[in-house]
This record gives C-alpha cells, sequence and structure tokens, in this order.
C-alpha cells in the first residue's frame, strides 16, 4: 500500500509543476469563458435554423452547451500550444471531453433503436462507469507509468501476491462484464430470433442464456488474466461449498433452477402461467424476468409484479399456456336455460353468438354442450378460445353479455330457481 | 458554488490529508521541491547490470534526501529505444524530467538540438571533481551540456578454463579461430570500432594522429574478411548474442563492455576471463567507452533546476564515485581525485587499462558517427557476407570516415 501512496504522491509533485498548473489554469479560463456564453448564448432554449426541417437536430439541443465547453477547451488548448508548445494534457482534457460527447451523440442514436428506458440504463449502469474509468486510468497514463501502478502488490497470499492491477481488474472487470453483457447478448438474441425465428419467449430466453455464457467466458477470461492459481480457486471453491451447506443453499439451488428452467424452456420471460389466487381461483401471470434468484411474474388483474423463487416453478407442477403446442387458452361460459326450449336451438344460438365476439377464435370454433338437466333449468355451457390467456376473463364476460343480449332477442328464458310446493290434503 | 458543495471538498481533501497521515506521508509535496530523474538503460547492458545501476542510484537518492528532506527525488527508468519518445511525451505535457542520465553521451546534442536538454552552469570548483577531457567532450559551442558520472570501458570477456591465454593481437584472434577457438564478434559500429582502430582506421580520428587513407582501411576490411572466413569464427549482429554466447559455452571469447561481467561472472563463475582487446598492426585497440552522463532536463523551474544540479554533482562527488566503482566493479570514476585499489581490484586495473586507450568521442563526433552509423555497418557486411570486395568498398568506406570530424578527446 505504501507503494501506492509514494505513486500517489508523485502524481501530486507533478500536478505542481509549473507546466501542468498553467495548463490547468487555461482550461479553468476557458471553462469560465464557457459559463459566460453559455448564460448570453442559451443555446438549449433558442429556435436552431433548419430545426423544423431536420427534427433530429432536436435531440442534438441537449448536447449544445456541452459542445460549447468543448469549443473553449479546443481554443485553449491550441492557443497554450502555439504560445508555449506545451498543452498535451489541455489536448488530452479536449479529447476525453469529445469521447464523452461522442458518448452523448451515440446514446441518442441508440435511442432511435432501443427503448429508452434501455438505454438510460445501458448509460447509468455502463456508460458512465466505463467513461469515469477510463478518464482516471488516461488521466493517470499522462502522468506516469500505468504498467508501474498496476504492477504494485496490495494484497500478499502466501507466495503469490495480487497486484493493484489484477485487483482492478478482479472487481472494475466483473462489474463491467456483467452490466456490459446486457447489450452484445440482447444483439446475438435478436440476430439468432432472426435467422431462427424464435418466439417471444424464446428469444428472451436465449438473450438470458447468452448473458449468462457471456458473463462466464468473460469471468473465466479475467481470472486467467489475473492469474489465479488452481488452489487458490480451491481453496474458494471449499470454502464455497461450506457456505453453500449452510446459509448459500437457498440462494444457489434457486440460481440453478433459473438456469434449468431457462435450458430447458419450461418457464421463459413472456410465457404465461396460471397460479392460485387467494381464494382458490386462478390468475392468469405473465413472465417478466427470469432473475438470477427469483423469477418476476406480472398478474394484469391488479397490476401486481409478484417475485416467486426459482425453485419453486422447479419443484411443483403449474400450468402454463405458453408451452410446446401455442398459446391458445380455452374459456367457458355456464348458463341455464328454460326447461321449454329446445336444447338443439339453444346450443345453435349459443354458438353462433360466441362467434360475434370479436376476440374469440373462429377456429378452433366455439362450441355448446348441455352440460345437465338442474332442478330449474337445464345447464348449458358455450366452450371458445382465445388467443391471449391473459385476456381469459376478459372475454369471458363479453361472450356472457352477448348471451344474455341474445336469450332477450330471442325471447329465452333464463329462469330462476323455482320449487313446487304441494300441500297435502287435509286429513 | 453551494455551502454543501464547499463543505464536500473541504471533507473530502481532509480526508485526503489524514489517509497521506495514516500511510505514513508526512509531507505532501510543494511546488518545486520535488525533482523527476529519468535513467536511459541501454540496450547493450544486461538486465542485472542494470538492476544494480537502478538501485545504486535509488542508494543515492535516499544519501540525498537524507541531506535534504524537504526533498522529492521520483526516479524511473526508460529503455534507450524510448527515450525519446518519452521525452517528447513528458515534455508536451509540462513534465519534461528534471534530470536524465544517458547510458553513454551518444545522443546528447540531438537531444540538446530537439529542445530536452538545458546547458549546465558549473564553476570552477565544480568543474575540478569531472575530468577535464570528459567535461570538454560533453560540450558544444561553449556551452557544457552534460556531466559524465562514471566510465564504462570495452574489454574482452572470455571462459579462461578453456581458453588459458586470451589473444593479444589480431593476428593471434584469427589464429584462435582457425585452431578451433569459438570466437564472438559483432558487426555493429562499436564492435566494428576497436578493430578498425587497431588498423589506424578508427572511426573517431585522434586529434593530431595520422591522418586515415586507403593503407589504413583496406587492410582493416580484408582483416574483417579474412576472420569472417575462418569457420571458428563468427560475426553477430546482436550484442545480446554475444553475451549470452559467452554465457552459454557457444564462445570461448568476445569484446564485452564492462557491464556485462555481473552476469558473466554469475554464468563462469571464476573461469571469467577479462583482458584488454587485442592491438592491431597500426597499435592497440582504442575502443568507444560509454560515458553515462547527466543532462538537466528543459521544463524545471529554477528551484527544480537547482536541485537537480546539486544531485547530479552529489553522484560524482568523491565519496560516491569511489563507493560506485567499488560496489559496482564494473565503472570508473570520472572523479580526478579518487585513486582505486587497483592492485586489490584485477579486473577494476584491467578496465583502467583499457580506458587509457579508449576513445570519448566529442558530442559534434557522435552525431556524425550516429547518422552515418547504418552506412558504416552495412558497407562492413557487404565485405563481411562476401557481396563486395574489400578494394571496392574501401573508396566508400574512406569516404565516410572523411565525414567525421578530428575532435577527439583522450581520456
Amino acid at each position: 500500500m505504501n507503494e501506492i501512496a509514494q505513486l500517489l504522491l508523485d502524481l501530486l509533485a507533478d500536478l505542481t509543476r509549473f507546466g501542468v498548473l498553467r495548463q490547468f489554469a487555461a482550461m479553468g479560463v476557458a471553462f469560465g469563458l464557457w459559463l459566460i456564453l453559455k448564460r448570453q448564448l442559451k443555446l438549449e432554449q433558442r429556435r436552431w435554423p433548419g430545426e423544423r426541417r431536420w427534427p433530429f437536430l432536436k435531440r442534438l439541443k441537449p448536447l449544445a452547451n456541452a459542445g460549447l465547453l468543448w469549443l473553449c477547451f479546443a481554443l485553449a488548448a491550441a492557443w497554450l500550444v502555439s504560445a508555449t508548445g506545451v498543452g498535451d494534457l489541455a489536448r488530452f482534457v479536449v479529447r476525453f471531453y469529445a469521447l464523452c460527447m461522442l458518448t452523448r451523440v451515440g446514446l441518442i442514436v441508440l435511442e432511435l433503436y432501443l427503448p429508452a428506458k434501455v438505454v438510460e440504463r445501458e448509460d447509468l449502469q455502463l456508460v458512465r462507469p466505463l467513461l469515469v474509468v477510463i478518464g482516471v486510468l488516461r488521466l493517470y497514463s499522462q502522468f506516469d507509468n500505468l504498467d508501474a501502478l498496476f504492477a504494485v502488490e496490495v494484497i500478499a497470499i502466501g507466495k503469490d501476491g495480487l497486484s493493484f492491477g489484477a485487483l482492478a481488474l478482479l472487481v472494475v472487470g466483473t462489474y463491467f462484464v456483467i452490466v456490459g453483457s446486457a447489450l452484445p447478448a440482447l444483439a446475438l438474441a435478436a440476430l439468432m430470433r432472426r435467422v431462427f425465428q424464435f418466439s417471444l419467449p424464446a428469444y428472451r430466453a436465449s438473450s438470458l442464456l447468452i448473458r449468462y455464457l457471456l458473463v462466464a467466458i468473460g469471468l473465466l477470461l479475467i481470472l486467467a488474466n489475473v492469474g489465479v492459481n488452481t488452489a487458490l480457486i480451491a481453496a474458494v471453491g471449499g470454502g464455497l461449498s461450506v457456505g453453500l451447506g449452510f446459509g448459500l443453499k437457498e440462494v444457489f439451488s434457486n440460481f440453478i433452477s433459473g438456469l434449468w428452467l431457462l435450458l430447458e424452456g419450461a418457464v421463459r420471460p413472456g410465457d404465461v402461467l396460471l397460479i392460485e389466487s387467494v381464494n382458490n381461483g386462478e390468475d392468469p401471470c405473465e413472465v417478466l424476468e427470469l432473475g438470477m434468484r427469483a423469477t418476476t411474474l406480472w398478474r394484469d388483474r391488479d397490476n401486481v409484479e409478484l417475485v416467486v423463487p426459482n425453485q419453486t416453478f422447479f419443484t411443483q407442477s403449474m400450468i402454463t399456456y405458453s408451452g410446446v403446442r401455442d398459446r391458445h387458452r380455452r374459456g367457458q361460459v355456464v348458463i341455464g336455460v328454460a326447461y321449454r326450449h329446445p336444447p338443439t336451438m339453444v346450443i345453435a344460438l349459443l354458438e353462433a353468438t360466441a362467434h360475434t365476439v370479436p376476440r374469440v377464435l373462429a377456429s378452433p370454433a366455439p362450441k355448446g354442450l348441455l352440460l345437465r338437466y338442474d332442478d330449474s333449468a337445464i345447464t348449458y355451457s358455450i366452450r371458445f378460445w382465445i388467443e391471449n390467456p391473459m385476456d381469459g376473463i376478459g372475454v369471458a364476460s363479453e361472450v356472457g353479455i352477448a348471451i344474455w343480449e341474445a336469450f332477450a332477442r330471442e325471447g329465452i328464458e333464463i329462469p330462476y330457481p323455482q320449487r313446487v310446493l304441494h300441500q297435502a290434503p287435509p286429513v | 458554488m453551494s455551502r454543501a458543495r464547499g463543505l464536500g471538498l473541504l471533507f473530502g481533501l481532509s480526508g485526503l490529508l489524514s489517509a497521506c497521515g495514516s500511510l505514513g506521508i508526512q509531507r505532501l509535496p510543494a511546488v518545486g521541491n520535488s525533482i523527476n530523474v529519468v535513467v536511459e538503460l541501454s540496450s547493450q547492458s544486461d538486465p542485472v547490470e542494470q538492476g544494480r545501476l537502478k538501485a545504486l542510484l535509488e542508494q543515492e537518492a535516499r544519501e540525498f534526501k537524507r541531506l535534504n528532506p524537504q526533498l522529492q527525488v521520483k526516479l524511473r527508468t526508460v529503455a534507450a529505444d524510448r527515450l525519446q519518445q518519452e521525452l517528447a511525451f513528458r515534455t508536451g505535457r509540462g513534465l519534461a524530467p528534471d534530470l536524465i542520465l544517458l547510458a553513454t553521451s551518444r545522443d546528447l546534442l540531438t537531444l540538446h538540438q530537439k529542445g530536452y536538454a538545458t546547458p549546465v552552469q558549473l564553476n570552477r570548483e565544480e568543474r575540478a571533481i569531472v575530468q577535464p577531457r570528459l567535461l570538454a567532450s560533453l560540450r558544444d559551442g561553449g556551452q557544457q551540456l552534460g556531466v559524465p558520472l562514471f566510465m564504462a570501458p570495452t574489454m574482452a570477456c572470455f571462459d579462461r578454463r578453456r581458453l588459458p591465454s586470451p589473444p593479444a593481437t589480431l593476428s593471434d584472434l584469427v589464429r584462435l579461430g582457425q585452431e578451433g577457438s569459438a570466437i564472438g564478434l559483432s558487426s555493429s559500429l562499436p564492435g566494428l570500432d576497436w578493430i578498425l582502430s587497431g588498423f589506424g582506421a578508427s572511426l573517431v580520428p585522434p586529434p593530431s594522429g595520422p591522418s586515415r587513407g586507403p593503407s589504413q582501411v583496406l587492410p582493416a576490411l580484408q582483416w574483417l574478411q579474412h576472420a569472417n572466413l575462418q569457420p571458428h569464427i563468427t560475426f553477430v549482429s546482436s550484442e545480446e548474442e554475444l553475451r549470452v554466447g559467452l554465457a552459454e559455452g557457444r564462445f570461448l571469447w568476445i569484446p564485452c563492455p564492462s557491464g556485462w561481467i555481473p552476469s558473466l561472472r554469475q554464468a563462469l563463475g571464476a573461469d571469467l576471463g577479462v583482458e584488454l582487446l587485442p592491438a592491431g598492426p597500426a597499435g592497440p585497440a582504442r575502443p568507444l567507452m560509454a560515458v553515462p552522463t547527466w543532462m538537466l532536463g528543459a521544463q524545471s523551474s529554477l528551484a527544480q533546476r537547482r536541485l537537480a544540479k546539486q544531485f547530479m554533482l552529489f553522484t560524482v562527488n568523491a565519496v560516491n564515485q569511489r563507493t560506485t566503482a567499488l560496489r559496482l566493479g564494473t565503472v570508473l570514476p570520472v572523479n580526478p581525485a579518487i585513486a582505486l585499489p587497483l592492485k586489490a581490484y584485477p579486473i577494476l586495473s584491467v578496465m583502467d587499462g583499457s580506458r587509457r586507450t579508449s576513445v570519448v568521442p566529442s558530442l559534434q563526433q557522435y552525431q556524425v558517427l550516429t547518422r552515418h552509423a547504418d552506412q558504416v555497418v552495412l558497407l562492413a557486411n557487404q565485405v563481411l557476407a562476401g557481396a563486395r570486395a574489400p578494394l571496392a568498398v574501401a573508396p566508400d568506406f574512406q569516404r565516410l570516415l572523411d565525414a567525421i570530424p578530428a575532435a577527439e578527446v583522450q581520456p
């Protein structure tokens, strides 16, 4: 650690050199000039020429002040170089700021193709941290040799030591492998979807699997690069197995269950599952995300997100509407009709009525059935198929309303329960 | 700036200061009390010697800091082939080193002309601690561009066990090759020069010696051709091959700079023999001597320049020079006040003998030599490869020799 402190001290000493201070001062002046110009010009508020003709100019407006700052920096750096011959630190600031601006432009372009939420997530989790890391390392390399910093040993494990570079790679590299694998995995999955005609759930599952694969490869590469020896891995593995035996068992079990479900394709993002509700009914839920520990489901009835541990799906049976065959769901409406109406006529009317409901599929055709002879009515059922399993209750309601209207029109009675009482003759 | 930000900055700075304190750093650097020293590592010197040199300079920096507690000395090493690139990089950022130790004075004039060096102002007392001729070799236009640190002469190294008596002359060398002793020679500029000097055709002409005419150049080229025809004499293009070759037993005899001695001794132990280079028909070999040279940087403040000069002169004072020479055992002091115990150190004695005949080119000569180095080596290689006869090459070679000014300094 003392070596790192010494390197930082050397860096501090370099920062106090006259040539360096002069460049920082010039950048400070440029920054001050920018503050004044920004206030005067109000570039982001004013209407730009050609803004109506080229709508993309509007998207670039938030970058106007940043561009102005870059221009101030660039002018200051150019002046420094021409006047003193020394200005490469200022040039570095200009180049790095240009890189930051380019990433902003890239994100704006990306927003044209990807949802804003995804772009924002990538910006916050990947792009900005990456720029910070690049900026810090590049800035340090302007002053000193990065290799020397990376070579400093910070942790000694027996005969082996862990250098600062290796530690940084382990921590920062792991973070960026995990965060940075999301977009490439999505892109690869999209490519595979196009080539192999994947369904939406298969596409989502494949993107997750690709991401896990990328992360695994990345972590292995990091470990290989760091040069972690096999004895250390064995020691960590031993410790991990003890941990798994106790507290980590559930976590590990859920992770493996999630992986297995993905591989098997039993539960994939986009699938619809039937989950038992509190009042013994069943609610259809859509799988939003299959995470490392738990699966997030969306229940449209009350717009809640249910977080269910992965091993629940692994150990219990469940009903899915997105399995091997198709996603169609069968719904039914049960209704009682007075005895006086001929069943054939009632069934034909029920089937014809169900056909008129827009969200009922024509094929397979709705099917009317006489279920049983009850006390006060003959009970019929009209069974129909719908495309989206999440719409079951809504479509059943529409079919029920259509039947009521059809019965009213045709004079078919839906009887109340009737009970005939016979009084015994007086003795 | 809002109050919250101001407080945050204040806490951040105090945190940094307390962190420095907890790490044992008592004093943060202030403007002008730190100097950056860059040490050029020659491609010819071996890793063992490079490590020893770096350790020695770090020791001297610590000693110097002990005398100047306010001072920070930051020492870094740079490979010779990256020095100019490094200087350009750091100069462009306002971070040019305050002091540079060049492996030889070969590029000093060029570096000065490129604006990387500042002349050194030395008073009479300061001049007295360095051999005048060495100082004179580092002057240009009345300006002192550098100060020598020590001298590293070139000698002959051989395997004493397999070669009991080393060759005393170039004829003996060829004879040994004919008899089956594996001899390694270099076709690089320094490797050729000591051979040429034996024929009076040295690349660096003596100031008052006989001029180098065809009668000197042709026999030298013919000797090169003749030597290369011997099955056991090998000319290599890389100096490294010679050192490794002797250490691994492929060669029995090689010319070697004094910096190779530690690693060769590691490999051969007591069997390592060190002797003067063989003489030629015109006299003793006059090899080019490497003189590691201090050079002041061009971007230092007055205080930094003063400190850099102090450190430079500290390394050439009598105590440090003597300690350096005896501790390394591979260099000779430049301070004329020191008399080394040569009888007790046989290798130092040989080195001193080599010093007497060695040549230190002036900055101007080095610059011309560097400019023509590729051409000299090319012509020599044409002779060695048999592509052109010595007679055909001699006029071209003569023209190159004539281009090198006669301003040599004899230490």
